[in-house]
């Protein structure tokens, strides 16, 4: 009985909600999305499976992506701070599913949120000084990163016991209620868009690319 | 078509809110809610790689489009516009947009293949020129080809009594330069196997493709014929984002291959040409084609690998590097064909780097070459690609699209390169033994 009672306190409902709410969110968004979809009459010249496959494997190396090769650090400071967030989230629905606490993470996992931190921080300020990044952003830029190093910082506090599992949660539930308003829907469009893509190219032929850039 | 002029503003960002509803399903909407103005992609950029200035950052370029898109579609957009900067469409909006899709991006999709999300920003932008064409904007000379199209059904307004004496002194030429009366232009032929449709730029300019094409299908025995009514590979609309446009343009074509009684559609080498018959055409027109449609390149491989030619590459002595059209091979999946005519045609033949679906654009894609008034940014834009040419030391460069042909002589002339510029078939032509 205790822990049933305490498998619904008002944090939990919240989170639960909140979850919801993003989940159907980003649904409403797909489907409004793709309308009546798009069906191709043209004749299909290759596989637009393996067009998805490496659209989501090879294609995101270095040898096959410019912007990696070109920018390697910045983006696997990107990685690194999606990584820590994969975490964070992972821990919260722990958190969620099991009333008497998530387990401590282990130390070499306890370090990745806080590296992910500096991460986001350092994108956080690149986005701020560059003119470019500067000029294109709306405020959604900000906010959505700022959503993600506040999961980030709230995550570490609360492995080191600076916060309550309610106060993980609360926030947890804050960064959920905006994800299908602004920029963090790419959670879901990321792989929607990379999906697409993928399946085009792969059915007229362009990919999978069975060469390095530089040949 | 420039027929549906709007009287009043009201109107206008009607029609514009219509035309963005309808674009983005299924395949703009993705890409618009996918980018993340990570700011990765400005190096992929020819424009910006010349002039890094931060109006030519294709993450830039495209916000222009999905700050649009967010204002009608999006929860946030319509509540609180700032917050993701949502943009209302207004007259002058559009006006500001003209500038950003046609005179800024080629829509190359150079950006998108290299996205580190996988945004097709190519797409994107070509929902901006979707929404323009549809509210009359497009650049007045990027429309009047288009209207050319439409109206004389070839986008250099070329006659039927033009192209069929051109035809007849081609024809001439080449039995001259052949041995055999037998070889010709066969015009308005009915039941032949291939219809070929020509860009009519070597109808006008550069005849020496046109007879290339003849000689090679004269020396493979092919069964061919091109219309002297419809025969324009290339389609305007494809640039200028007018769908409907677009449709009648391929509608035209397909048509009159099988009012000839065609059996395939043969397409020059052309690079959107060959993007808009092949892959968007029949969606284009709601339906798949009544017959097959491929490029100049398959059949002239065929032909090589079939032994229906003999090629000599000792004919074609000096260096020969490729410029890939990014209609044809990054949006189109044509990539191989050319490169295995080139190493059985010509003795030295090398690579430009990058290339293939990494290529740069030359600078004269996305109609930059009718627009006038964007002129000296396609040639500085196109200093990416006479960098890449200089690098080969190539005295040839050919290229399977005479959009890209006019560009490289241009770029040519302007940054002092000392290069030829051939299409594909010249070089296949060039080493034929007959």
């Amino acid at each position: 009985m205790g822990a049933c009672s305490d498998l619904f306190t008002s944090e939990r409902i919240i989170l639960l909600v909140s979850i919801a709410w993003a989940v159907i969110g980003l649904l409403v968004q797909w489907i409004l999305a793709r309308g009546g979809g798009r069906k191709d009459y043209s004749v299909r010249a290759g596989n637009p499976v393996l067009g998805i496959i490496y659209n989501f494997t090879w294609a995101m190396t270095p040898a096959h992506k410019e912007t990696i090769s070109l920018h390697p650090v910045k983006f696997i400071i990107g990685i690194l701070m999606h990584v820590g967030i994969f975490i964070a989230i992972l821990k919260v629905l722990l958190l969620l599913i099991n009333p008497s606490g998530a387990p401590s993470m282990p130390v070499p996992v306890s370090v990745i949120p806080g590296v992910a931190l500096l991460c986001g921080l350092y994108l956080f300020l690149r986005r701020c000084y560059s003119q470019d990044l500067r000029l294109m952003s709306s405020p959604d830029d900000y906010i959505s990163i700022m959503l993600s190093l506040g999961l980030l910082l709230a995550t570490i506090l609360h492995e080191i016991g600076l916060i309550s599992n309610g106060a993980l949660l609360i926030y947890a539930s804050i960064l959920f209620f905006y994800l299908p308003l602004g920029k963090l829907s790419h959670a879901l469009f990321f792989f929607i868009a990379r999906a697409e893509y993928g399946a085009r190219l792969g059915y007229r032929g362009t990919y999978p690319v069975k060469h390095g850039a530089k040949e | 078509m420039q027929e549906h002029q709007y009287n009043t503003p009201e109107q206008t960002v009607k029609k514009a809110r219509e035309t963005l509803r309808k674009a983005i399903h299924g395949l703009g909407a993705y890409h618009m809610n996918s980018c993340v103005k990570c700011g990765l992609c400005a190096e992929t950029c020819h424009i910006y790689k010349t002039d890094p200035v931060p109006e030519n950052h294709p993450g830039s370029k495209a916000a222009k489009v999905i700050n649009h898109y967010r204002r009608y579609h999006t929860i946030l957009g319509r509540l609180a516009p700032f917050l993701v900067g949502a943009k209302d469409i207004t007259p002058e909006a559009l006006d500001d947009l003209v500038e950003v899709v046609y005179g800024r991006c080629t829509a190359c999709g150079r950006c998108g293949i290299n996205c580190s999300i996988g945004a097709d920003i190519g797409s994107v932008m070509r929902v901006g020129r979707n929404i323009l064409a549809a509210v009359d904007k497009v650049p007045q000379n990027l429309q009047a080809v288009v209207d050319n199209q439409l109206n004389t059904g070839n986008q250099m307004a070329i006659t039927k009594e033009e192209l069929r004496s051109t035809a007849e002194w081609l024809s001439e030429d080449l039995q001259l330069e052949m041995g055999t009366d037998d070889v010709r232009i066969p015009v308005d032929e009915a039941n032949k196997r291939v219809v070929y449709l020509v860009n009519p730029r070597e109808v006008k300019f550069f005849p020496l493709s046109l007879s290339a094409a003849a000689g090679i299908f004269h020396a493979a025995g092919e069964s061919w014929t091109i219309s002297s009514r419809f025969y324009d590979v290339t389609n305007y609309g494809l640039y200028s984002g007018d769908n409907e446009a677009s449709a009648e343009i391929t509608r035209q074509a397909i048509d009159e291959a099988e009012r000839l009684g065609a059996q395939e559609v043969v397409l020059s080498e052309c690079g959107h040409g060959f993007r808009s018959f092949r892959w968007e055409g029949p969606n284009w027109m709601g339906g798949e084609y009544s017959l097959p449609v491929r490029s100049m390149l398959d059949i002239m491989l065929e032909y090589i690998e079939e032994g229906r030619i003999k090629v000599n590459p000792g004919k074609n002595t000096d260096r020969v590097t490729l410029h890939d059209p990014c209609n044809l091979v990054r949006y189109g999946g044509v990539s191989e064909p050319q490169r295995k005519i080139l190493r059985k045609v010509v003795s030295d033949f090398v690579e430009m780097t990058p290339n293939r679906e990494q290529n740069f654009c030359c600078g004269g894609g996305g109609g930059m070459l009718s627009m006038s008034e964007y002129g000296d940014r396609r040639v500085l834009s196109g200093k990416v690609k006479a960098d890449q040419i200089s690098a080969t030391e190539a005295k040839i460069v050919a290229t399977p699209c005479h959009n890209c042909a006019d560009q490289l002589l241009e770029l040519n002339k302007h940054y002092k390169l000392g290069i030829e510029v051939q299409a594909v078939c010249e070089l296949v032509y060039s080493a034929l033994e007959f």
